[in-house]
């Protein structure tokens, strides 16, 4: 493994779901976030938000570095995943445990990004400030269910760094764990 | 199990095993090596060793043993004293002996190591997760590692143990708790235990890397 190696983590999820927050707490270069200022009925909930993707990076020293990725969940920007597919590690989904609209969100983002989702390590975090409703766990559950797709779901606030690390912490326990052992040396294929 | 001193390297020496199989030990203390609360390792010519295998099938236990704990191992075990191993020398039963050892050298209880071997009418499962249950954000996190483990690939219990270094009864509890709630599967594999041991899972080395190197910048190493 060499310092010029490079891996990418990706953060998805709906709208005010945290991406640009979780990037901006983990990345240890400016991040680069492409918000704009909201102009249609989005604009109730948040002042801006992400038209591109945002981008962070966290140095592993002499062992690359860990791209960070934030896109849109919903299916129009599901083309800028092909951007980042290449060395991506693992996914996090991000729900907006506060909306009420968060269950639709969900399953717009498990729509569009189907396949990287079953495919590579995943989590499934509820950003809120606090514990959400059994009804959304409950929901978050059955879509994930229905698709077939196996991921944990957990709770956390992204404005806290002990809880992103936390959701590391589980990822990168599927990561380390998650090697079909018949994959030929060197070249890892994710389940 | 004899509680014994509590080397910086556990030594281990094989009496009675031909070369492949002693070569086989070889890669398997290699794998698991990472799994192992010390380094352990095979003694070398003249050194004197803190484990001593012997092949029960064609030697009886040497007489003087010095201060080795002698470990039976047998292509038929439940032939000979309860905490005869398989041989060919299974990944699994490696590691919870070689576990247990340390354990009990540092004064743990008496690991389950080398309980007897399954039989060989028992059945051998692979399991592979359904869904990962709401409730186990509330689950210790080596339960999580047995998750994690077979969240898409299917394994047995002793592929996991291997994966994950974490012990085989350990990973039996977590399953029996998936199995409550309807959260997993599994699918019989035809292993004739008295057979050549299944070639135990690669471990992935790189991905363990790169996993401790971020998790001790995060603050989640393990």
């Amino acid at each position: 493994m060499s310092g010029s190696e490079s891996y990418k983590l990706l953060f998805i999820g709906e709208p005010g779901a945290g991406k640009t927050t979780c990037i901006e707490s983990l990345s240890d270069i400016a991040p680069l976030v492409t918000d704009v200022r909201c102009t249609d009925e989005l604009a109730r909930l948040k002042e801006n938000t992400t038209v591109a993707f945002d981008y962070g990076e966290l140095s592993l020293g002499d062992q690359g570095r860990l791209l960070l990725y934030g896109l849109p969940g919903q299916s129009r920007f599901r083309f800028m995943f092909d951007v980042v597919r290449e060395n991506l590690l693992g996914v996090i989904v991000l729900v907006d445990a506060a909306s009420s609209l968060a269950l639709d969100g969900l399953r717009e983002t498990l729509d569009a990004y189907e396949s990287a989702i079953r495919e590579l390590p995943c989590v499934v975090a509820l950003n809120k400030n606090g514990k959400p409703p059994s009804a959304l766990l409950e929901g978050c559950e059955a879509l994930l269910r229905e698709r077939g797709m196996v991921a944990p779901i957990l709770v956390a606030d992204a404005r806290r760094r002990e809880e992103l690390v936390r959701m590391f912490d589980l990822l990168f326990m599927m990561i380390e764990n998650g090697v079909d052992p018949k994959t030929p040396t060197g070249e890892a294929t994710w389940h | 199990m004899t509680a014994i001193p509590h080397p910086a390297v556990l030594r281990i020496a094989c009496h009675g095993l031909a070369d492949e199989e002693v070569a086989a030990l070889r890669r398997l203390l290699g794998l698991i090596q990472s799994h192992l609360p010390q380094p352990c390792t095979l003694a070398e010519r003249g050194e004197a060793p803190d484990v001593l295998m012997v092949n029960l099938d064609t030697n009886p236990a040497p007489e003087n043993t010095g201060s080795a704990a002698v470990v039976g191992c047998s292509l038929k075990p439940k032939q000979h004293p309860q905490g005869t191993m398989y041989r060919p020398i299974r990944a699994y039963q490696l590691l919870s002996l070689l576990t247990g050892f340390v354990g009990a050298s540092k004064g743990a209880p008496t690991p389950t190591a080398a309980a007897p071997a399954p039989s060989e009418q028992r059945p051998v499962w692979r399991y592979r997760l359904r869904v990962w249950p709401a409730q186990a954000m509330d689950w210790q996190p080596k339960w999580w590692m047995v998750m994690s483990t077979i969240r898409s690939v299917p394994r047995t219990t002793e592929e996991i143990s291997v994966q994950t270094g974490v012990a085989v009864d350990v990973i039996e509890q977590c399953i029996a708790e998936l199995e409550k709630l309807g959260a997993i599967e599994r699918e019989s594999v035809q292993v004739e235990t008295h057979e050549s041991a299944p070639t135990p899972p690669v471990v992935d080395q790189r991905w363990r890397a790169l996993t401790r190197r971020v998790g001790q910048i995060l603050g989640f190493a393990r």
